[in-house]
C-alpha cells in the first residue's frame, strides 16, 4: 500500500499500517498503534503467539529454538572443557591477560543497557512510544546480563573458587577487596540483574493475568496463574502496580548510567595506557546504549515481521530508535576522536604510542572495523530514508553489533598487547574463543526464544494505555 | 693456559666468548663484570675496557665497548694487523715475529679499530690482554700468546701450568684417528662412556658409518642418546649428582665429588663402571674414590683432611703451579706466517657454529635449558641460521615478527655436498657475510630434545666450528620460530626522521618497528666521559617529581630519598638493585630462579602463545644502527613496588604487601582474574594458563602421572607448587628470607634485624658478576642502601609513582674516545 498524500491520510486511518512512514507531524501526534485496532485486537495479536499449542509451534520457530539450544548445550560442553583444562584453551597470554572473555562480558553488559534505558528512563520521561518495545528490550537486558555474568564468572582461573568474589562471612575472616573495580562489578552486575528482573516481572504481571484468563489448558492456567500472583485487575491492584512500577523505574534509571560506568572502571582505574582514561564512563555508557539499541533492532525487526506486530511496533518506533543510535554512535565517535586528542595533548609517549598502535599497529584491522561500523555507517541515519527503512535498519544494527564487539576488543586487547616495556610485547591470537562467544549467543537466544514463545512480547496493558481509545476524551478525529 | 683479568685494563676478545664459554668463564666474567660496577665517577678509572672482534654476536661481544664485525676467517688478519700496528706504530718489539705478520689487508673501518686498539693496548702494557676464541685456529692462539707476552702479560694476566706434561692431541684429531681405525677394521669392541659422538662428530668424519664397522659397541650414558641408539649395548649411567667421583678445575684444583642423592634408577656411576672395566673387585664408587685419595701419600690420606675436603668441596692447595710460559717467536712465526685469512662473500659464506645454552647438545634434553631464551636472539626451543639484516636483504630472505611468532624463510646450506635445512633469523650486529648457528639442536633422541631445531654438526668438517664457502639457497618454505622477545625492540627512536607517509610505505615489519619506538627511558646508559659531564645522566627520562606526586611539592612532602633522609620505614625493608653495568646478560639468574622457585617449563607451543613462566627475564635491547648497535641486557624481576598497581585491583585481596615491603601472593586465595598482571607495568606477573606443574586436582595426564615421582623430587620443598589458574611472580625468594629468620632466631639473634647478606635471592646468588644486590634498605649501612644512593641509581617507569623496590644502576660504558 503506497502512502497517500498527507492531506487525505489521517494518521489513524486503519488503512495506514505500521510499516508505512508518515510525514511527521501530520495532524497532531502520530498514534503509537496503527491499523485501527481495538483493545481486543491488541490482546489477540500478542497472545496468539503464546497461546498456540506447543505441538503447533511453527517449524521455523522450532528450528530456531533447536539451533539456539544446540549452541547452548555446546556452551555447557565448553564450560566442562574449560573446567577440565583451564583458561589456557584461550589465546590469552602474558601481556594479554584479558581478551575475548572480558570482551564478551562488556559486550553483553553493554547490550543490556538499552533495555533499562527504554523501560526506565523513557518511562520516567513519559516517552509513550517505549511501551511497544520495552518488554522485548527488558527481556533482552536480562538474558544479556546472564550471558555477561557467565563470561565474567568463567574468565577466572579457578572457576570453582568464584564464591570468593562475594562478601560471604567465612572462617578465614577474609573479605573481597572492596577497592577493586572487579568487586564493584560484582555488585553492579548483580544489582543490575536483580532490579531488571524485578522490573521486568512487575510489568509482566497484568499480562500474565490476561494469559491466565484466556487459556483453557490446565498447565497453562497453573503456569500463568502462579506467575500472575493473583492479579485481578482491581483499581487497588493497578494503583499499587503503578506505584511499584514507578519506584522500580526510579531504581533502574541510575543503573543505566552506573553499571557501565563501573564496567568502564575495570579499565579506567588501571594504570595501563589506553585504559587509564577519565573519558571512559560517559564513553562506555554511550557505547552501551548504542549497542543495546542496535541489538533491540536486530531482535525486534524480524520479530515484528514474523509475529505480525507491525502495527504495534511501527516505523515510527524504528525511526525513534535509529535516532538514538545516531546520537549515541556520534557520541562514541566523538569519544574515539577525543581519546586521540587527549593522548596527543598529554605529551605522554606511552599514551601516544598506544593510540597510534591501535590505529596503525598489528591490530589496525580491528580498529578500522570498529570505526567503520560504529562511526561511519550510523551516519546514514541522518537520512530519513534509511531511518525508516526496515531493511537498512536491520543491516545497520548488525554492523553496530559487530562494531561494538570490536570496540571492546580494541580497548582490551590492543592496550594490553603493547604496553610500557617493549620486551613484553606480544600478539594475541584466539584459540577456541569463538565457541565461547557462540555459546553465550546460544544461551541468550535460547532463553530469548523461550521468552518469545511463552511470554507476551508486548506489554499489552501498557500499549492499550497509549492507544487513542484510552484517552477518555477520545471521540475519533474531527472534533 | 690461565687467564687472569684482575689487573688488566684493556681486553681484546678475538672471536671469543670468554664470559660464558670455556672452563674459566665464570672467573673471567666476574673479574670483568665487577670492574664495571663503579659507584662514583672517579671509580671509572678502574673499569676494564673491552674490545671485541667477532662474527657472531656473543654475550661477550654484546658487552664490548668497541666491537668490530669480522668474519671468523678474518681473525688471523685482524690479529696480524694488530701485531703489525703494535710493532710499527707503538714500538712493541716483536722480534722474529715481525715478518710473519705482514700482508694482512683490512678495510678502513677495521684498520681504524685496530690502530686505536693497538694504541690502547700498548698504552696499558702489563695491563693488556688478548683473548683468542675457541673458533680460531691454533696459529692464531699462538700469535695471541706471543703478543700477550710482548705486552707484558706473561706471569700476570697470562700464565700456564704444565700439568702432566703429556702432549695433547686435539679432540677432533683424536676422533679422526678413531674413525680411521674403525674404517680400517682395527676396532673390535668400542666402549664409549658419557659421550655422544654419533651426534657431536663433525659430519665430514661420517662417524656413524664407521661405527657400524665395529663388532661390539658399548655406550654408557645417562641418556641413551644417538650413540646409544646405534650401539650394541647401552649401559645406563648414574647422573653425576648421584655418583661419587673426582674432578679437577681449570687451574688444577682437585675436588672430590659427592652425590646429592642415591641413584634414583639403577644407573652405575662412571667410577664404578670404569673400575669394573679395569677389573676392580670393589664396586662401590665411594670406596673407589676414597681409596684413590686416601691412599698413602695422597693429600687426603688423613681422615680429617678427607672430611675437610668433603666439607669445603675442594682439596686445599691442589691447584697446579703456574709459570709465565713461553713460545719461541720463530715457531710462532713459522706457524702463523702461512695462515691466510678468509674473507667470505655472499656467494661463499661463512658458517659459524657457536655454543648456546645447550652447549654441544648435552643439555638439549633439559626442558629448563630449552626454555631459556638465548641471550642475544631470544630464541628458545629453536635454533636458526642467524644472519645480518644487510645479508638478509641482499639474499631477499624474509624473516620477521608475524603476529605472535617469528616467521622465517627456510634455507638450505651446503658445503662440499653436505647440506642442512634451517630457518633463518635476522639479528643485528652480525658480520655481514657470516651465518651463525647455535649448536646442540636437531637431536634424534631424547624425550625433550628430539625434533627441536637443526643440528649443525653434519655440515662441519673440523673441530673449530667454522666452515667457509657455504652456499645458501632459499627453499621457499617458511617456518615459525619461538622467541620470547620481539626482535629489534629498540627504545629510543632511530627512525624519527621518517615521515608518516614514508612510514606507511614500509613493509609491515619495518612499520611496526617504527611504531614501537617512542622515547622510552627504560634503560639508561652513558659513557664514562658523559657521566663526568652529566652527573644526573641516570635521571634523564624521569618525570619531574611535582608531576608525579599529586599536588605541588609544597603541599605534599617530597618523596623521601632513602636512605639519605631519616628512615621512613620500620623494621627491615627489602630492596634490590640491579647493576646494568656489570650485568653481562648470561641468563644465569633466570635459570637459578627456575630451579629455586619450582618454575615449570611450559614447552614450545605455550611459549609461542606467550605463556613462559620465568619470574626473572633478561630483556635485551639494541640502540643505534642495525649494523653496529649497542646492546643492553636488563634483568627484570618483580619490582615489589611500594605502591603496587597490582594490589588494589585484585578482587579477592590476594596480592598485598607484607610488613617488610614484599609484594606477596597468597596462591590459595588467588582465583585468577589476571587483573593484576594487566595492571603490572613491568609485566612480570606470570599466569598458570594450564596445569603446567601437573599437580592438577582435576586431571593429570598419564604421561605426567608416570613422571610424578621424579618431578616431585626435583621441586624445592620450601616453595609452593602452583596450580592452574593461579598468578605467580618473583617473591624476592621469600622462602630464603624466612629461612634466614629461622636461622637467626635459632642462633638467638633478632629475626627482625638480619645481618646484611644473610638473605641472598637465587638470582643474586647465581649471578657471576654480582650485578644483583639484595638487602634491607632501611639499614643505611647495607650494601643495597649504599647502591641506592649512587648517582647511577634510577627507577624504571618512575613517572608512575609506584616506587619500585627494585631499582637499576645505569650502565656505564668505558669507551675509547678515539673510536666514538
Amino acid at each position: 500500500m503506497e502512502p497517500t498524500a498527507h492531506s487525505t491520510a489521517l494518521p489513524d486511518d486503519p488503512k495506514i499500517r505500521g510499516d508505512i512512514p508518515l510525514e511527521d507531524p501530520v495532524a497532531g501526534r502520530e498514534p503509537l498503534v496503527r491499523g485501527g485496532h481495538s483493545f481486543h485486537d491488541i490482546t489477540e495479536l500478542v497472545c496468539r503467539v503464546n497461546e498456540a499449542p506447543v505441538m503447533k509451534t511453527p517449524r521455523p520457530f522450532m528450528f530456531g529454538i533447536a539451533l539456539a539450544g544446540a549452541f547452548f548445550a555446546m556452551f555447557g560442553g565448553y564450560i566442562g572443557y574449560l573446567y577440565w583444562t583451564g583458561p589456557g584453551i584461550w589465546g590469552n597470554n602474558n601481556p594479554v591477560g584479558w581478551a575475548w572473555d572480558i570482551v564478551n562480558f562488556v559486550f553483553w553488559v553493554g547490550i543490556g543497557h538499552a533495555g533499562t534505558l527504554i523501560s526506565a528512563i523513557l518511562y520516567l520521561f513519559r516517552q509513550k512510544w517505549r511501551t511497544s518495545i520495552n518488554r522485548y528490550a527488558e527481556a533482552m537486558t536480562i538474558f544479556a546480563v546472564l550471558a555477561a555474568g557467565s563470561c565474567v564468572a568463567l574468565h577466572t582461573g579457578r572457576i570453582w573458587m568464584d564464591y570468593y568474589l562475594f562478601p560471604l562471612p567465612n572462617q578465614m575472616g577474609l573479605w573481597p577487596n572492596f577497592r577493586s573495580p572487579l568487586e564493584w562489578d560484582v555488585f553492579a552486575v548483580n544489582t543490575y540483574l536483580t532490579v531488571s528482573l524485578l522490573f521486568w516481572f512487575t510489568g509482566l504481571v497484568p499480562d500474565f493475568a490476561t494469559l491466565r484468563d484466556r487459556t483453557k489448558v490446565r498447565w497453562r492456567q497453573l503456569f500463568y496463574g502462579s506467575l500472575a500472583m493473583g492479579w485481578r485487575g482491581s483499581m487497588r491492584h493497578w494503583e499499587v502496580y503503578e506505584k511499584a512500577y514507578q519506584i522500580l523505574a526510579a531504581f533502574s534509571a541510575p543503573l543505566v548510567l552506573s553499571v557501565h560506568t563501573i564496567v568502564s572502571f575495570d579499565f579506567a582505574v588501571s594504570q595501563l595506557p589506553g585504559w587509564h582514561t577519565t573519558i571512559f564512563p560517559p564513553y562506555f555508557v554511550a557505547g552501551a546504549i548504542f549497542s543495546g539499541f542496535a541489538m533491540v533492532q536486530t531482535l525486534m525487526l524480524p520479530a515484528r515481521e514474523w509475529l505480525g506486530l507491525k502495527d504495534i511496533v511501527t516505523v515510527k518506533h524504528i525511526e525513534n530508535m535509529n535516532k538514538v543510535i545516531l546520537l549515541t554512535g556520534s557520541l562514541v565517535g566523538y569519544a574515539y576522536a577525543m581519546e586521540f586528542f587527549v593522548a596527543a595533548y598529554s605529551g605522554n609517549a606511552y599514551e601516544g604510542f598506544t593510540f597510534i598502535n591501535r590505529a596503525f599497529g598489528p591490530y589496525w584491522w580491528a580498529y578500522w572495523i570498529m570505526v567503520s561500523c560504529n562511526v561511519i555507517t550510523p551516519q546514514l541515519f541522518w537520512f530519513r530514508k534509511f531511518r525508516t527503512s526496515v531493511t537498512a535498519s536491520f543491516i545497520l544494527s548488525i554492523f553496530v553489533n559487530i562494531g561494538m564487539w570490536f570496540e571492546r576488543f580494541v580497548i582490551t586487547v590492543t592496550s594490553l598487547h603493547r604496553d610500557a616495556l617493549v620486551s613484553s610485547w606480544d600478539y594475541f591470537i584466539p584459540q577456541t574463543e569463538v565457541f565461547f562467544l557462540l555459546g553465550t549467543f546460544g544461551l541468550f537466544f535460547f532463553l530469548f526464544l523461550l521468552f518469545v514463545r511463552f511470554f507476551p512480547v508486548i506489554a499489552m496493558s501498557e500499549v492499550k494505555g497509549v492507544m487513542p481509545q484510552a484517552n477518555p476524551h477520545w471521540e475519533g478525529y474531527g472534533h | 693456559m690461565h687467564l687472569d683479568l684482575t689487573d688488566v685494563k684493556v681486553v681484546f676478545s678475538l672471536d671469543s666468548d670468554f664470559m660464558v664459554s670455556g672452563p674459566d668463564h665464570l672467573t673471567l666474567a666476574r673479574q670483568f663484570g665487577t670492574s664495571r660496577a663503579v659507584n662514583t665517577h672517579e671509580d671509572t678509572e678502574k673499569m676494564k675496557r673491552l674490545y671485541a672482534a667477532e662474527a657472531a654476536l656473543t654475550v661477550t661481544g654484546s658487552n664490548a665497548d668497541h666491537r668490530l664485525r669480522m668474519a671468523s676467517g678474518q681473525g688471523v688478519d685482524v690479529l696480524k694487523a694488530l701485531a703489525k700496528a703494535l710493532a710499527t706504530t707503538q714500538g712493541v718489539d716483536l722480534g722474529e715475529l715481525a715478518p710473519a705478520v705482514e700482508g694482512a689487508a683490512l678495510d678502513a673501518n677495521a684498520a681504524k679499530f685496530v690502530a686505536s686498539l693497538a694504541k690502547d693496548l700498548a698504552a696499558h702494557k702489563g695491563q693488556a690482554l688478548i683473548i683468542a676464541g675457541e673458533r680460531q685456529p691454533a696459529a692464531v692462539h699462538a700469535l695471541a700468546f706471543a703478543l700477550n707476552a710482548a705486552l707484558g702479560a706473561s706471569g700476570g694476566a697470562q700464565k700456564v701450568s704444565m700439568g702432566d706434561g703429556a702432549a695433547r692431541v686435539s679432540m677432533f684429531d683424536s676422533l679422526s684417528q678413531l674413525t680411521q681405525a674403525l674404517n680400517a677394521g682395527q676396532v673390535d669392541t668400542l666402549v664409549m662412556v658419557d659421550v655422544n659422538p654419533v651426534y657431536t662428530a663433525p659430519g665430514s668424519l661420517k662417524f656413524q658409518d664407521a661405527l657400524a664397522k665395529a663388532k661390539t659397541v658399548i655406550h654408557a650414558g645417562v641418556w641413551a642418546e644417538e650413540t646409544g641408539d646405534k650401539a650394541t649395548w647401552h649401559l645406563p649411567l648414574a647422573h653425576f649428582l648421584e655418583s661419587w667421583g673426582d674432578a679437577r678445575a681449570w687451574n688444577g684444583t682437585a675436588s672430590v665429588v659427592q652425590p646429592l642423592i642415591l641413584p634414583l634408577f639403577t644407573g652405575r656411576s662412571i667410577v664404578t663402571l670404569m673400575g669394573q672395566l679395569a677389573g676392580e673387585a670393589e664396586t662401590s664408587d665411594r670406596k673407589l674414590v676414597e681409596a684413590t685419595w686416601r691412599a698413602a701419600g695422597q693429600p687426603l690420606a688423613d681422615l680429617k683432611a678427607w672430611r675437610r675436603s668433603l666439607h669445603d668441596g675442594v682439596i686445599k692447595d691442589s691447584a697446579r703451579a703456574t709459570q709465565p710460559g713461553e713460545l719461541k717467536r720463530a715457531d710462532v712465526a713459522a706457524a702463523v706466517g702461512p695462515v691466510k685469512g678468509v674473507t667470505p662473500t655472499k656467494d661463499a659464506l661463512e658458517l659459524v657454529a657457536v655454543h648456546g645454552h645447550a652447549k654441544d647438545g648435552r643439555l638439549t634434553n633439559v626442558s629448563w635449558i630449552m626454555e631459556l631464551p638465548e641471550s642475544m636472539s631470544k630464541l628458545c626451543w629453536d635454533n636458526a641460521v642467524l644472519l645480518s639484516p644487510a645479508l638478509a636483504k641482499e639474499l631477499s630472505i624474509e624473516s620477521g615478527v608475524r603476529k605472535n611468532a617469528y616467521a622465517s624463510d627456510v634455507v638450505e646450506l651446503s658445503v662440499d655436498g653436505r647440506t642442512l635445512k634451517a630457518p633463518t633469523f635476522v639479528l643485528p650486529a652480525l658480520a655481514p657475510t657470516s651465518l651463525v648457528l647455535v649448536q646442540g639442536y636437531g637431536r634424534q633422541q631424547g624425550e625433550v630434545a628430539k625434533g627441536i631445531g637443526v643440528a649443525v654438526t653434519p655440515l662441519l668438517s673440523n673441530g673449530l666450528g667454522v666452515e667457509q664457502k657455504v652456499k645458501l639457497t632459499k627453499t621457499g618454505a617458511t617456518q615459525e620460530l619461538c622467541s620470547t622477545q620481539d626482535h629489534f625492540s629498540v627504545p629510543g627512536n632511530p627512525f624519527k626522521q621518517l615521515t608518516f607517509a614514508k612510514m606507511m610505505d614500509e613493509p609491515q615489519g619495518a612499520r611496526e618497528r617504527m611504531l614501537g619506538l617512542g622515547d622510552r627511558p627504560l634503560f639508561r646508559t652513558a659513557s664514562a666521559s658523559q657521566w663526568g659531564k652529566d652527573k644526573e645522566f641516570a635521571q634523564k627520562g624521569n618525570v619531574p617529581e611535582e608531576l608525579v606526586v599529586l599536588g605541588t611539592p609544597k603541599q605534599q612532602p617530597a618523596k623521601p630519598k632513602q636512605p639519605t633522609d631519616a628512615p621512613i620505614y620500620e623494621g627491615q625493608q627489602w630492596g634490590m638493585t640491579i647493576d646494568l653495568s656489570s650485568c653481562i646478560g648470561c641468563n644465569i639468574c633466570a635459570i637459578a630462579c627456575v630451579a629455586e622457585n619450582n618454575i615449570p617449563a611450559v614447552g614450545r607451543e605455550q611459549v609461542m602463545l606467550g605463556r613462559e613462566m620465568h619470574w626473572i627475564r633478561v630483556d635485551r635491547y639494541f640502540t643505534g644502527d642495525v649494523d653496529t648497535p649497542t646492546a643492553v641486557h636488563q634483568p627484570v624481576p618483580c619490582m615489589h613496588c611500594e605502591s603496587a598497581p597490582c594490589e588494589p585491583v585484585c578482587v579477592v585481596a590476594d596480592t598485598g604487601h607484607d610488613e617488610e615491603g614484599l609484594n606477596s601472593m597468597a596462591y590459595n586465595r588467588c582465583i585468577g582474574t589476571r587483573y593484576c598482571a594487566n595492571n603490572c607495568p613491568f609485566k612480570v606477573r606470570r599466569y598458570n594458563y594450564l596445569d603446567f606443574t601437573h599437580t592438577g586436582n582435576v586431571y593429570v595426564e598419564p604421561y605426567w602421572k608416570e613422571r610424578m615421582t621424579t618431578l616431585k623430587l626435583q621441586r624445592n620443598p620450601d616453595v609452593t607448587v602452583r596450580y592452574r589458574g593461579v598468578m605467580e611472580k618473583c617473591t624476592y625468594c621469600t622462602q630464603r628470607i624466612e629461612e634466614a629468620k629461622i636461622e637467626a632466631k635459632r642462633a638467638g639473634h633478632d629475626r627482625k634485624a638480619l645481618k646484611d647478606g644473610a638473605v641472598t635471592p637465587a638470582c643474586a646468588q647465581a649471578c657471576p658478576t654480582q650485578a644483583i644486590t639484595f638487602g634491607n634498605i632501611n639499614d643505611l649501612e647495607s650494601r643495597v642502601s649504599k647502591l641506592k644512593v649512587s648517582e647511577r641509581n634510577y627507577e624504571m617507569l618512575q613517572e608512575l609513582n609506584i616506587r619500585p623496590r627494585t631499582s637499576y644502576l645505569a650502565r656505564v660504558r668505558n669507551e675509547n674516545g678515539e673510536l666514538v
